[in-house]
């Protein structure tokens, strides 16, 4: 799956499946639905979409202050801070103070930046013990598979397929699926992983820069079991979570929840500001290319991004071909816009997947101009490359008489189309081809109306 | 000369990157909320997430929570005293609270509109108090009962202490086809009481 660097093969498996995909669609849809109800429940919700977009967009003009504001008031507050400039600092800098505090079992939240970074394997291979500790998230790390949704890693899995790996991994009955008692079971395991763990690596949903702290937010309470127990806590934060004030986070808090799930608000939202007597907390701002797209103008606002998963419950293209079929850390249309900017070659195929249907930026919280983005990158990626079909029809147009040709055999073409086109043609079937063409249809309109000019002036 | 931290860069790259013109911070403060019954929503949602609400007098918390039947175990206190119950911060070790029945402590603030309670250091005295025992009760005033998320943060300061948290139902998740399970990894029950 790795290599595969284009969207449409990358979805061929998942779509081949055609019940498996409605069944995908449908819970997915399901989510956007509850979405909407939260959200309309909501007087002032366009409001404050509005003064999210605000905040977000101060953030980004004002990036290096606030974070040298965070900095500061987080050190103030007992907090190490730490700079990486990308994934593989980002990781040695987290083995480090493993290394430093004895480490070797550590219990991980969710946490797309260490997705990104490729955390996970980095420390499997120095020997140290993860355990991913996000339901959704456990259920992947033990199927050795990355996570298919930012908010629900294992939405493309069916609770069969979960109950086996769990008989085969926790020693679950054989057979059994009942979403209760295999949360039970993954509650059990975990639970003695919680108790003995030498350090809690969390994500960081907001970092506030006027107080030196930071926000986690989850709802099965793992991420606090992690860091409340162990004697260290690692909270890894791209550069863009952070938000200005205190206060900001009343905007932010009523919009997340009901964005990536409906609920009104995540059961758990901790604010951290000191580690409790006798641990210790380190906190890593990580850039890994975020400097970078902040310079792209057309598509910076990509950044403004709370990772809320909105715009792909909403996605008609993501509901139909899976989180997996994008090849990247980030799925979905947010994805699309994003890995581009990470890496032009491998992910270009991304701003394709999408019928610029422009409903994510509908749902999207912070305002983040999606669609005309994924647009934008297309031209991009096409630069003075491939829209070879589009200048061939300019060509014909400016023909008419090759236009006129190629329109009463243009039936025949499409049965022999070439490569992409045939492709394209795949999963579409053609309207049947009329006996006449357009011109020639006009040209017999044209005759007759003549030749009944031609009677009446008789 | 020193070779560049990766702080420097990654703050030099920031300032060469970013838009010259910033947009002006929104005022957040003082947005007024309509709301008829706040009690009632919070209610409503907290219910709706899965917790158990009790709205009961100021010299009632004793009785009520006596009365819980859902686990049996030992019983923890944090900022209020109860009889019965051991004081959670006579624990060394926050993991010595695993599987304990119950812990109880009170909660600051209320959200109306999604019945999330704000707590702190001060309340809960151990961190994982909140999350390793079975169930937990938070003791809420309903007059500390806000109408949304605005109101909430401006009553708080969320870095008076060094923990401070929003509750707004027991431990759950729905990560298996959707199917929603209460009891992920913290309490399985979130038990409130409301007071006056």
């Amino acid at each position: 799956m790795k290599n595969v660097s284009d969207h449409a093969q990358a979805a061929s498996t998942f779509v081949s499946d055609a019940a498996r995909t409605d069944w995908h669609d449908e819970s997915l849809w399901q989510v956007r639905s509850k979405r909407d109800t939260a959200a309309r429940a909501v007087d002032d919700w366009e409001e404050l979409r509005q003064m999210a977009s605000d905040i977000k967009d101060n953030v980004l003009a004002n990036l290096d202050t606030y974070l040298i504001q965070l900095e500061k008031a987080a050190l103030a507050n007992g907090i190490e801070v730490h700079w990486a400039a990308d994934a593989e600092e980002h990781n040695s800098i987290v083995a480090d103070i493993l290394a430093k505090n004895n480490a070797r079992k550590v219990v991980k939240s969710k946490s797309m930046l260490t997705e990104e970074c490729g955390l996970n394997p980095f420390l499997e291979e120095k020997g140290y013990e993860i355990f991913d500790t996000d339901l959704g998230e456990r259920i992947v790390q033990l199927l050795d598979e990355p996570p298919s949704h930012i908010v629900m890693p294992a939405i493309h899995k069916k609770k069969s397929e979960i109950g086996s790996l769990f008989h085969e991994k926790m020693g679950t009955p054989a057979g059994e699926s009942d979403p209760q008692i295999l949360t039970e079971a993954a509650r059990q395991d975990l639970r003695k992983a919680f108790l003995s763990a030498d350090a809690a690596i969390t994500g960081v949903n907001f970092g506030i820069a006027e107080t030196g702290g930071f926000v986690v937010c989850t709802n099965e309470g793992n991420a606090d079991l992690g860091m409340h127990l162990a004697p260290l806590h690692i909270a890894c934060m791209g550069i863009e979570k952070i938000i200005p004030r205190a206060a900001d986070l009343s905007v932010f808090m009523r919009l997340l929840a009901r964005s990536a799930t409906g609920q009104p608000v995540t059961i758990y939202s901790s604010h951290i500001h000191a580690p409790r007597p006798g641990a210790r907390i380190h906190l890593i701002l990580v850039d890994n290319g975020r400097s970078e797209h902040l310079a792209r103008e057309k598509f910076r606002s990509g950044l403004k991004c709370i990772r809320c998963g909105a715009c792909m419950n909403t996605c008609p293209v993501y509901r139909r071909s899976g989180g997996h079929s994008y090849h990247a850390t980030l799925p979905g249309p947010i994805g699309a816009i994003l890995n581009p900017g990470f890496d032009l070659k491998g992910y270009g195929d991304l701003p394709f997947a999408s019928t610029l249907c422009g409903s994510c930026n509908d749902v999207c919280p912070v305002k983040i101009d999606i669609h005309e983005q994924l647009f934008h990158w297309r031209q991009v990626v096409k630069e003075g490359q491939a829209p070879l079909g589009v200048k061939a029809v300019a060509a014909t147009m400016k023909r008419p008489r090759l236009f006129k040709l190629l329109g009463s055999i243009g039936k025949r073409l499409a049965r022999i189309a070439p490569g992409p086109a045939r492709k394209w043609l795949e999963s579409r079937d053609l309207p049947p081809v009329p006996r006449k063409s357009l011109g020639e249809l006009l040209a017999e309109r044209e005759s007759a109306q003549s030749n009944d000019r031609d009677d009446r002036k008789g | 000369m020193t070779e560049m931290t990766a702080r420097d860069k990654i703050l030099a790259a920031v300032s060469s990157a970013r838009p010259q013109t910033s947009t002006i911070l929104p005022d957040v403060s003082g947005r007024v909320s309509q709301q008829s019954d706040s009690i009632a929503l919070f209610r409503t949602n907290l219910e709706n997430s899965g917790a158990k609400v009790h709205v009961i007098g100021k010299n009632e918390i004793e009785d009520t929570v006596n009365d819980f039947s859902d686990f049996y175990g030992q019983r923890f206190h944090g900022d209020i005293a109860l009889r019965d119950f051991t004081n959670v911060g006579s624990i060394a070790a926050p993991a010595d609270l695993d599987g304990a029945a119950l812990f109880v402590c009170t909660g600051q603030v209320g959200v109306a509109e999604n019945g999330a309670i704000w707590l702190s250091d001060s309340n809960c005295i151990h961190r994982a108090a909140l999350f390793l025992p079975e169930a937990v009760a938070l003791v809420i005033e309903a007059t500390s009962i806000v109408p949304t998320m605005h109101e909430a943060y401006e009553q708080i300061q969320i870095d008076a202490e060094g923990f401070g948290i929003f509750v707004a139902g027991p431990s759950k998740t729905a990560d298996i086809e959707q199917s929603l399970v209460i009891g992920a990894h913290g309490p399985r029950s979130l038990h409130v009481l409301i007071t006056s």
